[in-house]
C-alpha cells in the first residue's frame, strides 16, 4: 500500500513531471491490483472531502442552536424583568391609590375607648364661641425616626420634637392655669428622681434629655412614656403627647391619667367637643376634672 | 430566521467571504443560510413542498457547497457565492421533488440539464456519506491532525514540515505515517461494509 499509495497521492496532487505521469498511467493500465488502490484511495479522498464539508456544516448549526438558545435565555430574562417591572408599577400604582383613598376616608381619631367613657353626643358639632377649631391630627404626631431633631430644642431621638403649635387662646388660660402646680403621679423616687423634678420644677425641656439617658427598657416602660407625654404636654405639643396617651390608655393602672392628659390633648388643640367627650371618661373628682368640666360648660 | 444578518459588513467583500465559507467560519456559513431563506422558502412553495424541509435542503445544499468551493479545480464563474449557493439550492430542491414526490406533475427529467455532478452525487451516495462521516469522527490524533493538514487545510507536506505544525520532522516521514493513517481509513470503510 504505501509504495502505491505515495505515487497515487503524487499523481492525484499532481505532484509528477510529465515523464513521471504517463509512467504511471502506463502501469495503472497494466496493473490490476494498483487500480483498485489508485480507485479506493480516490474514493477514500472523495469521502474525507465530504467530511470534512458535514462537520463544518455541522459545527455552524451547534452554533445557531446555541445562539438560538442564548438568544431565548436573554428574552427570558428580559421578559421577567419586564414583568417585574410592571408588577412593581402595578404594586406602587395600587399602594399610592389606597393609601391617598385611605387618607381620604379615615375619620378623624374620636376619644379613646375607656370602660366608662360614654360616647360623645354631637361629637362633630364645633364648640360656640370656638373660633380656631382645628381637626385633630393623627399623622403628624406619630414618631418617625427620619423626623427627629426636626426644629426641637430637647436631644432627644426617641421622643419627636415637633415645632409648637398653635394653642387655642380659649384654652391656654385655663391650660397655664392649671398646669403650674402640676404634679405627676410618679413619686420623686428612685430612678425617676430627676426627671419628676424637671416636669415640677416646670423644666418639661429638660425632661426629654433625662429619659434619653436611661437605658431603652426603661424609655420603653409605661412611666417613661407617661413621662414623656407629660412634658410634651408642657411644651404645649399635643400631637407629640396623643400616641403616647392612647397606648396608656389601654393600661389599666394608666387609663386614668392618661385620660384626663388626653383631656388637656384635646383643649390645646381647641376641640372643645373632643375635651367634652374625653372627660367623660375621667371619674368626677380626678384632679381637676370639674374645673375643666365648669369651664367647658 | 436571520440570526446572522449583522454578518453583512463583516462579509461584505466578496473574496473574504468565500475564504470563510470555504475554511468553513460557522458566521460565515450561516450568513450565507440565512442570506438565501428567504428564496428558498418561496422555492419550496412553488414546488409544492413543506416548509420544514428548509433546514434539510439548507444542509444538503451547505454540504455540496462545501465540496465544491474546496475542489482545486473551483472558481467562482458568477459574480457572488451566495448567487452560486441559491443556484445549488435550486437543485436540492429539485431533487426534493423527485426523491419525496411531494409535486404533483413534476417531471424531473425536463430538468435533467440542470443536474450537477456533486448534487448527483451527494444523493447518490448521501446514505454512504453520513455513515463515513460517522466513522471518521472515530480517527483519534495524530491521523485526524495529519490528514486534516493536507486534505482540508491544503498544506503541502514541505510546509507541514517547515512549519513544524505535526510532530514529523521529514517529508519522507509525514508521507509514511499519513499511509498509514490512510490504510488504518481504508480498514475501517471495509470494516464497516462500506464500499
Amino acid at each position: 500500500m504505501e509504495d502505491h499509495f505515495l505515487d497515487i497521492e503524487a499523481y492525484l496532487d499532481g505532484r509528477m513531471s510529465d515523464a513521471e505521469r504517463n509512467d504511471f498511467e502506463i502501469q495503472l493500465a497494466r496493473d490490476a491490483a494498483l487500480r483498485t488502490s489508485f480507485k479506493e484511495i480516490r474514493q477514500l479522498r472523495g469521502d474525507l472531502a465530504w467530511h470534512y464539508a458535514s462537520n463544518d456544516i455541522a459545527a455552524a448549526a451547534k452554533m445557531r442552536r446555541e445562539y438560538q438558545r442564548k438568544r431565548w435565555i436573554w428574552l427570558t430574562c428580559l421578559l421577567g424583568l419586564l414583568v417585574a417591572t410592571l408588577a412593581g408599577i402595578f404594586i406602587w400604582w395600587n399602594a399610592g391609590s389606597s393609601s391617598s383613598s385611605q387618607q381620604q376616608t379615615t375619620p378623624p381619631l374620636q376619644v379613646p375607648p375607656a370602660t366608662n367613657a360614654t360616647p360623645p353626643a354631637n361629637k362633630n358639632k364645633s364648640v360656640p364661641g370656638s373660633s380656631q377649631q382645628t381637626p385633630p391630627s393623627t399623622l403628624k404626631s406619630i414618631p418617625i425616626a427620619g423626623d427627629l431633631k426636626k426644629g426641637g430644642t430637647s436631644a432627644s431621638d426617641l421622643y419627636r420634637d415637633l415645632p409648637k403649635e398653635e394653642v387655642s387662646s380659649q384654652y391656654l388660660e385655663m391650660f397655664d392655669q392649671s398646669t403650674k402646680d402640676f404634679i405627676p403621679v410618679v413619686p420623686e423616687s428612685g430612678k425617676w428622681t430627676a426627671i419628676v423634678h424637671s416636669i415640677r420644677t416646670n423644666h418639661p425641656e429638660e425632661t426629654a434629655g433625662l429619659l434619653k439617658k436611661l437605658s431603652i427598657n426603661k424609655t420603653q416602660s409605661d412611666t417613661a412614656v407617661y413621662l414623656c407625654a407629660v412634658a410634651d404636654l408642657l411644651l404645649r405639643r399635643p400631637s407629640a403627647a396623643e400616641p403616647a396617651l392612647y397606648t396608656l390608655l389601654a393600661e389599666e393602672k394608666w387609663k386614668t391619667e392618661a385620660g384626663y392628659l388626653l383631656i388637656w390633648v384635646y383643649l390645646l388643640r381647641g376641640d372643645g367637643e373632643m375635651a367634652r367627650s374625653a372627660l367623660l371618661a375621667v371619674p368626677a373628682e380626678y384632679r381637676d376634672q370639674s374645673l375643666i368640666s365648669k369651664s367647658l360648660n | 430566521m436571520h440570526l446572522f444578518r449583522t454578518g453583512k459588513n463583516l462579509f461584505s467583500d466578496e473574496a473574504i467571504f468565500l475564504n470563510a465559507v470555504r475554511k468553513g467560519e460557522s458566521k460565515a456559513i450561516l450568513y450565507l443560510q440565512d442570506k438565501s431563506a428567504g428564496f428558498m422558502q418561496k422555492l419550496l412553495d412553488q414546488n409544492h413542498l413543506p416548509r420544514h424541509l428548509s433546514g434539510e435542503v439548507l444542509n444538503d445544499a451547505c454540504i455540496i457547497l462545501l465540496k465544491k468551493i474546496r475542489a482545486p479545480e473551483f472558481e467562482l464563474q458568477s459574480a457572488k457565492l451566495s448567487t452560486y449557493f441559491l443556484e445549488i439550492v435550486k437543485y436540492v430542491v429539485l431533487n426534493k421533488t423527485r426523491g419525496r414526490q411531494y409535486t404533483r406533475n413534476a417531471d424531473i427529467d425536463d430538468q435533467q440539464h440542470l443536474q450537477d455532478h456533486t448534487v448527483q452525487e451527494y444523493f447518490e451516495r448521501k446514505e454512504h456519506i453520513e455513515l463515513i462521516d460517522r466513522l471518521f469522527q472515530n480517527i483519534g490524533p495524530p491521523c485526524s491532525d495529519i490528514i486534516r493538514l493536507k486534505y482540508l487545510d491544503g498544506y503541502a507536506d514541505e510546509e507541514v514540515v517547515a512549519q513544524q505544525l505535526s510532530a514529523y520532522s521529514t517529508v519522507e516521514s509525514l508521507r509514511v505515517k499519513r499511509s498509514d493513517c490512510m490504510k488504518k481509513l481504508k480498514d475501517m470503510v471495509k470494516k464497516a461494509g462500506l464500499k
